[in-house]
């Protein structure tokens, strides 16, 4: 075998070696060249991850080393011409396999994707699409474009290797750690005056991992690559001191020997931006994966400096957000490209397209498309055992479902409703009695057919009459007024005369109320005696009326323990235990006499329960509705008695009256009232006796309500 | 320009007799002036219990204090304010339970006066009015009335057994029928109701009669109005 020459000192070593002898230049190409008979892409993806990378040897791009060679058949050919004897690099032959041979083809990307590179593809799509800017491929960037290296089309998927799928999964963190403290766009699209500055003024050493802020895995690679790239204008350098005729290479002009290839691409700023990004992928990337790296147990053996921790859990929210975006196309991408390949069926059922198309919209796996419901496997459709269907009845049991469904059915028919036979009062003979009570009322009050009022003397009468008459003069009377102004003139009637006689003897009354009326009532109803009676008495000198009484039964109840802190004020708001003849009065046993006046037969019996114990019962009065009679007559009746008196309705009033000698309101509306409860009654057994006798006539019984016949 | 008194008279008079027939109107059956009036009565009357209770209750129990005495006064109504606040709550269906004290002290505290108060006032007074006319020995009555007085106290106690029993409803089932009192309780029972058909008779009578006089009352009060008009005030 030939012996091989150092492409950097062009000493000559054995051929068997790698590494000059002389100089430690890598000797043989780092990656594999691709041969004719080689497997597919993936097999060459592999076998370059695999090529073992040292790190002093340059990582040479296939253009960069085709480049060189035609520089070095340039200089050769100069150095024959000046009488050199050997060029400095080995004439080879042009490899047209290589990837760049098919950057001057006019053969689509499809036919020979599997041997360029993706950064390379990426190069040459764009070029494809050539009419757009550079700035609508910066703009594109923002809503969240796949990165050429999460690109996972075919060419990108070849190059995976299928060892370790754990190195792919941990590519998002390591890329996307630079984002926050790099400049993106300077380090993906350096200026020109930069990249050749940088290109130019590092010199090929080994980089440290540690020297840099960046990580080593970042930052080691591109330290090689820089020194390939730097290694070039200093060959020429070192061909010019030798005084061979090579191309001028001077500082920062690499960028000037631009491939004919990319002289066909429109854009001056592109072809300056995209060589430098494409060409040379940008160092974050080029470090993403180091290729020494293959498992993740080789990963996890490298002790990562402590400010890559503390970067990492800073960023560490916002990689998952990245992540999060950035995942659900990528699975689109590999579904398409699965279909692509034929491993999917183009035509799917409409429901597993459904169901593919489906997103999941709760859960962790929020977000992704086409999950497999979990249901179907649990509840799976089983058909139901025939036995379970079928019921065992007998024949009892069939009948009596049998009834039962009917009278189901019957209950729900409608039935029509009886017509009422309760009569209906006319309007003709609603207003026909309405007109006969009228005339009687208005007879009794204009001719007074009776002249002469009740002659007998009620017991009530007798003992309120009793306590009046017992009363010393100008004496404090409590007063209690619970009515409502629609009973006002039957408690007018039954009060006048015995108000009218403690008038005389000059009482002074304290009056409350139960309900919030009373108050009202009150004093609408001793104006009234005083002014029927011709009396002169006044509110403030002839009574004093403390207002409504809260609280039901317990204020009754309060009211008569301790009057002054139960109602301190009048109605009017005045202080009213302050005045002179109140001085002596502290409780309702104060009072020489109380008299409660009502209609209501609840609040009478209640005003007796709360007052027991209270007041003495010969000191209590009741003048009440002629309907309370029959409520409070037990009391009265008891023995002992539980009340002085009980004057009810109109005709206690017209006794008093009479037998007081005053006649008054009760006297003047007696007669009236007489004939009209005449009339009245004389209605009522007439229109019983009519009924009773339509009765027998129709020859069945009167119905009753409720019942039908 | 001042009213005289004559024609207020005659102002409120005549406003009366047109309520008054108006109301009468409702014989012609329910129509808008009816209605009209009955609305206003209760509005009227609505109206007048808020002030009533403002001016009797609230005012003197809350406001006055306070402000007579602020100190003293604010722990005389602090219970009771607070109590009321919590009835605010009331209204609320989540929180109504906070309100649930305020309304126990208050049912309590009526039904204790209520309770207490009946058995007092009512219950034992009317077993002893149903006793004593048999106690013979100390009837203040002179011997000729006593033998009224004695009857007198049979048909009481037969009127209250009676009609007590009329509101059992103890029954058993019977073999040949549906439930049914025993026979001795539908006796008593049937003796009871009428004993309670003459209560609820006198207690109709009484509003009978109470319903008469304002009948009359009101007819007076036209009566009064025409005579005044013809008079010439």
């Amino acid at each position: 075998m030939e012996a091989q020459r150092c492409p950097m000192c062009g000493q000559a070593n054995p051929p068997h070696l790698e590494v000059c002898q002389y100089c430690q230049a890598r000797l043989k190409p780092l990656w594999v060249e691709p041969s004719e008979g080689s497997g597919s892409a993936v097999e060459d993806g592999i076998a370059r991850s695999k090529a073992p990378l040292e790190p002093d040897e340059p990582l040479v791009p296939e253009w960069l080393r085709t480049d060189r060679m035609q520089i070095d058949e340039g200089a050769s050919f100069n150095a024959e011409e000046l009488g050199q004897e050997e060029p400095l690099f080995p004439e080879e032959p042009l490899d047209t396999d290589d990837f760049l041979g098919g950057m001057f083809s006019d053969e689509p990307l499809g036919d020979q994707g599997e041997d360029v590179p993706e950064w390379l593809r990426s190069l040459r799509e764009d070029s494809a699409a050539a009419e757009r800017p550079l700035q609508s491929a910066k703009s594109a960037d923002q809503d969240l474009p796949i990165p050429f290296w999460l690109d996972f089309d075919e060419g990108a998927a070849e190059e995976v290797p299928p060892q370790s799928p754990s190195a792919i999964e941990k590519v998002p963190p390591f890329k996307e750690q630079p984002f926050e403290d790099i400049d993106i766009d300077s380090a993906i699209f350096p200026s020109e005056q930069e990249a050749g500055e940088k290109l130019t003024s590092e010199e090929p050493r080994a980089v440290s991992p540690f020297e840099t802020f960046e990580p080593f895995l970042f930052t080691e690679q591109p330290s090689q690559l820089v020194e390939d790239s730097t290694s070039e204008p200093e060959a020429a350098e070192v061909s010019s001191k030798e005084g061979k005729t090579s191309p001028p290479a001077a500082e920062g002009d690499w960028m000037s020997e631009i491939p004919p290839w990319l002289e066909t691409l429109p854009g001056e700023e592109w072809m300056e931006s995209e060589t430098a990004e494409k060409e040379i992928p940008p160092e974050f990337l080029q470090g993403a994966v180091p290729p020494f790296v293959e498992t993740d147990e080789e990963l996890s053996e490298i002790e990562f400096p402590a400010w890559l921790d503390q970067v990492e859990r800073s960023i560490e929210p916002e990689l998952d957000t990245v992540i999060e975006s950035l995942t659900p196309p990528a699975v689109e991408r590999l579904t398409t490209m699965e279909e692509e390949k034929g491993e999917v069926p183009k035509e799917r059922p409409e429901a597993l397209l459904e169901e593919e198309d489906a997103v999941e919209m709760v859960g962790p796996l929020h977000g992704l498309r086409g999950v497999l419901p979990a249901e179907p496997l649990v509840a799976e459709p089983k058909k139901p055992s025939k036995a379970l269907s079928e019921l065992l009845l007998t024949d009892k049991q069939r009948a009596q479902a049998e009834l039962f469904l009917r009278m189901i059915e019957e209950e729900g028919k409608p039935q029509p409703i009886p017509p009422s036979r309760r009569a209906k009062p006319h309007l003709l003979w609603r207003v026909l009695i309405f007109l006969v009570l009228f005339a009687a009322a208005a007879v009794g009050l204009v001719l007074r057919p009776f002249s002469s009022a009740p002659q007998e003397l009620s017991v009530g009468v007798f003992d309120a009459m009793q306590a009046v008459n017992q009363l010393p003069a100008e004496a404090v009377v409590f007063l209690v007024v619970d009515i409502e102004g629609s009973d006002f003139a039957e408690m007018l009637a039954t009060t006048n005369a015995l108000l009218d006689q403690m008038m005389i003897k000059g009482a002074f009354f304290v009056v409350v109320s139960a309900n919030q009326t009373g108050a009202l009532q009150a004093d609408r109803l001793l104006r009234e005696v005083s002014r029927l009676n011709g009396h002169k008495v006044q509110p403030s000198s002839g009574w004093l009326n403390l207002g409504y009484l809260p609280g039901g039964v317990a204020g009754m109840q309060a009211f008569a323990q301790s009057l002054p802190q139960i109602l301190p004020n009048t109605v009017d708001g005045e202080a009213a235990w302050q005045d002179k003849r109140l001085q002596n009065i502290r409780s309702l046993a104060d009072f020489p006499l109380v008299i409660v006046i009502t209609e209501d037969s609840t609040r009478a019996r209640q005003w007796i329960e709360q007052l027991k114990g209270q007041v003495s019962e010969a000191r209590l009065v009741f003048a009440v509705s002629a309907q309370v009679e029959p409520v409070l007559r037990p009391y009265y009746e008891a023995n002992p008695r539980h009340i002085q008196s009980v004057l009810a309705g109109i005709r206690d009033g017209a006794i008093y009256e009479t037998q007081s000698a005053r006649p008054g309101w009760a006297m003047q509306l007696w007669d009236a009232y007489t004939l009209t409860a005449l009339v009245a009654a004389g209605l009522i057994i007439l229109g019983a006796l009519v009924y009773f006798l339509i009765g027998l006539l129709v020859g069945r019984k009167p119905p009753v309500e409720g019942k039908t016949s | 320009m001042t009213l005289e008194f004559p024609f207020l008279d005659l102002l409120g008079g005549a406003i009366g007799v047109l309520l008054t027939l108006l109301v009468f109107s409702s014989l012609f059956g329910d129509h808008f002036l009816v209605r009209l009036i009955f609305y206003g009565y209760v509005g009227i009357m609505a109206g007048f219990s808020v002030v009533i209770t403002f001016n009797s209750v609230i005012f003197p129990l809350l406001f006055q204090p306070i402000l007579e005495e602020p100190i003293d006064g604010m722990v005389q109504v602090a219970i009771p304010l607070l109590l009321c606040g919590l009835l605010v709550f009331k209204v609320s269906t989540r929180f109504s339970w906070v309100g649930d004290l305020s309304l126990a002290f208050l049912v309590g505290a009526g039904l204790a006066a209520l309770v207490g108060g009946a058995i007092r006032g009512t219950l034992m007074p009317q077993i002893s009015a149903v006793i004593s006319p048999f106690d013979l020995e100390r009837s203040s009555l002179p011997p000729e009335e006593r033998l009224p007085s004695l009857v007198q106290g049979f048909v009481i106690l037969l009127g209250t057994v009676t009609t007590l029993t009329y509101f059992h409803f103890g029954a058993r089932p019977r073999a040949s029928g549906p439930l049914r009192r025993q026979e001795w309780i539908e006796t008593l029972s049937w003796i009871g109701q009428f004993f309670i058909a003459f209560a609820l008779g006198l207690i109709f009578a009484g509003l009978l009669k109470a319903g008469m006089v304002a009948l009359v009352e009101r007819v007076q009060a036209l009566l009064n109005f025409v005579i005044t008009l013809q008079r010439g005030f």
